[in-house]
């Protein structure tokens, strides 16, 4: 009789619990394997929604990284952030998996000052909530990393992408120079900082207790068009200039291209007629837009042939 | 600056354009929106078990509440795109008439699928990134002629010119990046941040939920070898199962999988000193194939292959006599 009723008064918790805020049977099973494997601090443990939140928010302060970033109208905005190397370093740790894509690809590859590994950023908005009815205050660019000699296959597992950064789009549109200062200052902290992984590098516990220094570089910057535009302040596709790469390759019906030898419109498919920026072409394009800038605010230049400036050289 | 051909080719892409513009090519010859739907919707096709339901609802792409008249693009997302093209050459191929106005818009359809069969072929593996890496400015500019020739440049976008540089990014990097595991990544944050309503301190919040739930499934999740189920022991070193999970694919029992030509269907996971086979049972070649499909029937030999070289095909379906079209890509 006892043993009946203990077993319905087990059926009856599982059933008040089950789905209880959205978690799996799956999920469940975890749960109770965790609180059976802790026995007696079960009793310790506190419920309350507020508890529960407090020590998630512990972990993420654990790991937080403020950058101040100058706001347009004056101030600064306190950017909150995971610290990217040690976010790293730590789900290297916790992680077996993890540390097992990286054991295996530090013994192929190792990392070093003169051998850093090639790092491949990647970025993009996404808006939570409703699809059909967009909520723009929570719209936010998440920016994820990884490195490129984990591999092709392991490359294309969520896993193996950290992700130490989420902010909402209307905090960036507030900070001078938006997301391409934003990203500039994570950059910097994450390669050049005193930890950086181009500077002192950052330390990796691999599989067999062994440790190692991760170095790296900056190889690659993967998003889209719309977010290539914040990023370089580039005019973007619908611009006279709808390649960032090729300066030489204007918009269609520009009807430019054919007046002047070297440029050609995006219709053209030969590869052998398209000139790539060099990066002293770049910076003496926006050095001179700088100092265009610059005439306009003490009234030597008109604000027109600024825009015209802009326009031709298909940056903002 | 990585230019990420998902979003170029997938994302209201080339590929997008590219199959707008032949559907509504086709609707004077009789072949409408509607007759690509219901051929979609055949109960008989069969899709790899990683993939099923999602490619069940493929068909949803043709619905009528999708179609713009104004929009020169299909609108679908990248992974439903990804999913159909394969499904909509085999069809194209099946229903289309060879007329002469639609041969330029046909011709202009296969070159754009070229350029993605390349792009997959040196994402799986199955062809090497140097290789791809070559063959990739030939292939985008032979799309980009073939498009103007069919339908003039009008439908040419930025998006077609930024596909000729992916060739050189292989090259460069040496493997296939893009943006579908971004994507997937936004997914587990989504997860985390609808419920994030308050603002005041969003990325915090948002952060530190993605940071918990990350860990959690890192610290017990498998991503590469696993049989999957509850794996049968039938000797010391030596377990079955109908699931298996390798290199981040789902294998199951009645997947049609491929290694090199050879074709057959998964009838056992199988985990063997630590590597992992699945038995198939394999298909005999009958009647008609082309590159991309062909019709095969089943044989009574077996053969054990090691589950790391695997392909799974797109889809497949029993026509008359037990003899499967099985669409390899």
């Amino acid at each position: 009789m006892d043993r009946k009723r203990r077993r319905t008064t087990a059926a009856d918790i599982l059933r008040r619990v089950a789905g209880a805020g959205g978690v799996s049977a799956a999920g469940l099973s975890d749960i109770i394997a965790e609180l059976q494997a802790a026995g007696s601090e079960v009793q310790e443990l506190a419920s309350s929604r507020r508890v529960i939140s407090r020590a998630i928010l512990d972990t993420f302060d654990e790991f937080r990284l403020v950058l101040q970033m100058p706001l347009i109208e004056g101030g600064f905005f306190d950017w909150e952030l995971l610290e990217p190397g040690r976010l790293m370093a730590e789900t290297v740790h916790r992680c077996p998996l993890v540390r097992q894509a990286f054991t295996a690809a530090v013994a192929a590859s190792p990392p070093s000052v003169r051998n850093p590994w090639h790092l491949v950023v990647g970025f993009d908005e996404f808006a939570p909530g409703n699809k059909l009815k967009v909520d723009n205050r929570r719209k936010a660019m998440v920016l994820s990393f990884t490195f490129r000699e984990l591999g092709q296959a392991a490359m294309s597992d969520g896993s193996l992408w950290f992700t130490p950064v989420v902010v909402r789009s209307v905090n960036m549109n507030l900070v001078a120079g938006g997301w391409s200062a934003m990203l500039a200052a994570f950059l910097r902290r994450f390669l050049l900082g005193t930890a950086g992984l181009c500077s002192a590098g950052v330390p990796l516990e691999l599989t067999g207790g062994g440790v190692c220094m991760m170095f790296a570089s900056l190889s690659n910057l993967l998003t889209d068009g719309d977010a290539w535009k914040y990023t370089f302040d580039w005019r973007g596709h619908s611009s006279f200039k709808p390649c960032f790469k090729h300066p030489n390759v204007l918009r269609k019906g520009s009807d430019l291209a054919w007046r002047k030898p070297g440029y050609c419109e995006i219709v053209c498919s030969d590869p052998l007629q398209f000139r790539s920026w060099s990066k002293g072409d770049v910076h003496a394009a926006v050095d001179t837009l700088s100092a265009a800038a610059d005439r306009v605010t003490a009234g030597t230049l008109t604000q027109v042939r600024y825009d015209q400036l802009e326009m031709a050289y298909g940056l903002g | 600056m990585t230019y990420d051909w998902v979003h170029n080719t997938l994302q209201e892409g080339t590929l997008s354009t590219e199959v707008q513009l032949l559907l509504t090519a086709c609707e004077p010859h009789g072949v409408s929106r509607r007759e690509f739907q219901e051929a979609l919707q055949d109960a008989a096709w069969e899709f790899p078990s990683q993939t099923r339901t999602k490619s069940k609802q493929l068909h949803r792409v043709f619905d009528p509440y999708r179609e713009s008249a104004a929009s020169d693009r299909l609108k679908c997302s990248a992974s439903e795109l990804l999913g159909l093209y394969g499904l909509l050459r085999y069809l194209v191929a099946e229903k289309v008439p060879r007329v002469p106005d639609l041969l330029p818009k046909l011709a202009s359809f296969a070159a754009a699928c070229d350029t993605l069969d390349v792009l997959l072929a040196a994402k799986k593996g199955a062809t090497s990134i140097a290789d791809a890496a070559r063959s990739l400015p030939g292939v985008m500019q032979r799309h980009m002629a073939a498009h103007i020739e069919a339908y003039g440049d009008g439908g040419i976008r930025p998006k077609h010119h930024w596909n000729l540089d992916v060739g050189d990014q292989l090259a460069r990097d040496g493997v296939v990046l893009d943006a579908f595991v971004i994507e997937r990544t936004h997914l587990k944050i989504k997860a985390v941040a609808d419920s994030v309503e308050n603002t005041s301190r969003f990325e915090r919040s948002v952060l530190a939920g993605v940071l918990n739930n990350t860990w959690r499934e890192s610290a017990t999740g498998s991503w590469s070898h696993a049989l999957l189920g509850s794996p049968k022991q039938v000797a010391p070193n030596t377990c079955l199962s109908a699931r298996m999970r390798v290199y981040g694919l789902t294998l199951s029992v009645n997947d049609v999988v491929w290694v090199g030509e050879k074709c057959g269907s998964v009838r056992l996971c199988v985990l063997a000193d630590a590597i992992l086979y699945v038995l198939v049972e394999m298909y005999t070649a009958v009647g008609e194939h082309t590159r991309h499909w062909g019709q095969w029937a089943p044989s009574a030999t077996h053969e054990l292959w090691v589950a790391a070289n695997v392909q799974t095909s797109l889809a497949w379906k029993v026509v008359a006599d037990g003899v499967v079209v099985v669409i390899r890509c």
